[in-house]
């Protein structure tokens, strides 16, 4: 099932987020060979987490942490402005219709494929319900090239603004419009659609508890 | 972009004290149809606000204001901690009101004129500026989500521009200088000022015409510019492009 989890509230979720910051480290240090930091716990942590951003989170039915992303307004720091504004031909993009995704994974313990697809799927969905709720327009995210293929796969290809680096490191700067015909079709994909949507209307229910 | 947003923008310009700010809010109620509306600065950056706020205009009745100041809510309301915790937008409905101070505040927030549906927009700017943008409607559940649906990436776009406003009307960008705009963003903004269309424009930079649109979007939004023509002429005035 997909979760949204907002990040004052990580804490309530120990299991899910300790391996989501594990499969992290697992993801972008090991597999694809980021220079990202890792912490005597073994999770993977930059320097947006701290800066409240939206947790999608995939759990599977043993409670395992199959896969997630975060969510940010590109109105504040992001990560693609930072640091891969060299892919959008210097622009730093920020508006407050336009999102970003980053740290997005699907956890190296999943075996199949059909689950990993099924666990991405259902990740994008997630995003795109999130954002009609709240209005957003487009989200924009970095991503290794090799899932540029994936995307492709799922009919969920983004506009590619830029790309640059060699081999397994090549990256893509990517655009995705977020509307209601985009949904439809990520929702056909998916069996669970329904569970996704309510858990994106529910959305802030645990906030100021 | 919706006709409400249109005619938001189209007033925009003739709001320049800080006085204009109500005049603004009261637009904004009227446009959209709503009970109140209601824009606080809790910080306009730097310093982290110790807790006042910086400037506000609420179009409640002055006793509600008053009344909610003097009982210090903000530690209680749903509204103000789940805005400070979260970026996205919040839909009153779903925050947790069962804890029984909040139930209070909301009951007497609706004996004293406030919408029961309310939308909160946190905004967020660099160096720790904070404010939220607040509408509230008196409605069903059922109409209210029809609304919302209809009107999300409009707060979206009003809260920012509200916070925009009042940035302008205080100076607070001035000292900042120019936004730094990279030549790809120049390059377009001269283009849409010379009357290209945005399909030529993104054949001739090569870019699709959603990155096209990402682009002038963000260099909009780095202007202050209300829509794109606002952005050029800001940009030409301030010799960003040169025409």
């Amino acid at each position: 099932m997909i979760r949204y989890v907002y990040a004052h509230e990580l804490d309530k979720h120990p299991r899910l987020v300790d391996e989501m910051f594990k499969d992290r480290a697992r993801q972008f240090r090991d597999r694809m060979k980021w220079d990202v930091h890792v912490d005597e716990n073994g999770w993977e942590r930059d320097q947006y987490d701290p800066l409240g951003p939206l947790y999608i989170i995939y759990e599977r039915e043993d409670g395992s942490h199959g896969g997630s992303g975060r969510l940010m307004p590109t109105t504040g720091r992001t990560m693609i402005g930072e640091h891969f504004s060299h892919l959008t031909d210097g622009v730093v993009i920020s508006s407050p219709t336009i999102w970003e995704i980053t740290r997005f994974c699907v956890s190296p313990s999943v075996r199949s494929a059909r689950e990993a697809m099924h666990i991405t799927t259902s990740l994008l969905l997630a995003g795109i319900d999130a954002g009609l709720r709240f209005g957003v327009e487009f989200y924009v995210a970095v991503f290794d090239e090799p899932m540029l293929r994936v995307y492709r796969s799922l009919d969920f290809a983004p506009d590619v603004m830029g790309a640059a680096g060699e081999g397994r490191k090549r990256i893509c700067a990517g655009i995705w419009p977020c509307t209601e015909e985009v949904r439809d079709k990520m929702a056909r994909r998916v069996a669970e659609h329904e569970q996704i949507a309510a858990a994106a209307r529910e959305l802030e229910f645990a906030i100021a508890a | 972009m919706s006709e409400r947003i249109r005619a938001i923008i189209e007033r925009l310009p003739e709001f320049r004290t800080v006085e204009d700010v109500r005049r603004f809010a009261d637009l904004i109620r009227d446009v959209y149809d709503v009970d109140h509306v209601v824009y606080v600065v809790m910080s306009f950056g730097g310093d982290p606000g110790q807790g006042a706020y910086e400037f506000g205009e609420i179009t409640y009745r002055a006793e509600w204001s008053q009344r909610y100041l003097e009982e210090n809510y903000k530690e209680v309301d749903p509204t103000v901690i789940g805005a400070v915790q979260s970026f996205t937008p919040l839909d009153w409905k779903r925050l947790d009101w069962s804890p029984r101070k909040r139930r209070n505040l909301i009951l007497e927030a609706v004996d004293a004129g406030v919408g029961n549906q309310g939308y909160t927009v946190p905004i967020r700017g660099p160096n720790g500026q904070f404010a939220v943008l607040t509408i509230n409607k008196t409605c069903t559940d059922a109409v209210w989500e029809r609304y919302l649906a209809e009107t999300a990436t409009d707060w979206l776009l009003v809260a920012n521009f509200m916070h925009q406003k009042v940035l302008e009307i205080f100076s607070v960008d001035e000292e900042k200088g120019l936004p730094a705009l990279s030549p790809r963003e120049r390059d377009a903004l001269a283009m849409i000022s010379s009357g290209m269309s945005r399909s030529q424009i993104a054949e001739s930079l090569k870019i699709s015409e959603n990155t096209l649109r990402v682009y002038l979007d963000s260099a909009r939004n780095k202007l202050g510019g209300l829509n794109m023509p606002h952005a050029v002429s800001i940009a030409v005035r301030t010799g960003i492009i040169n025409i």
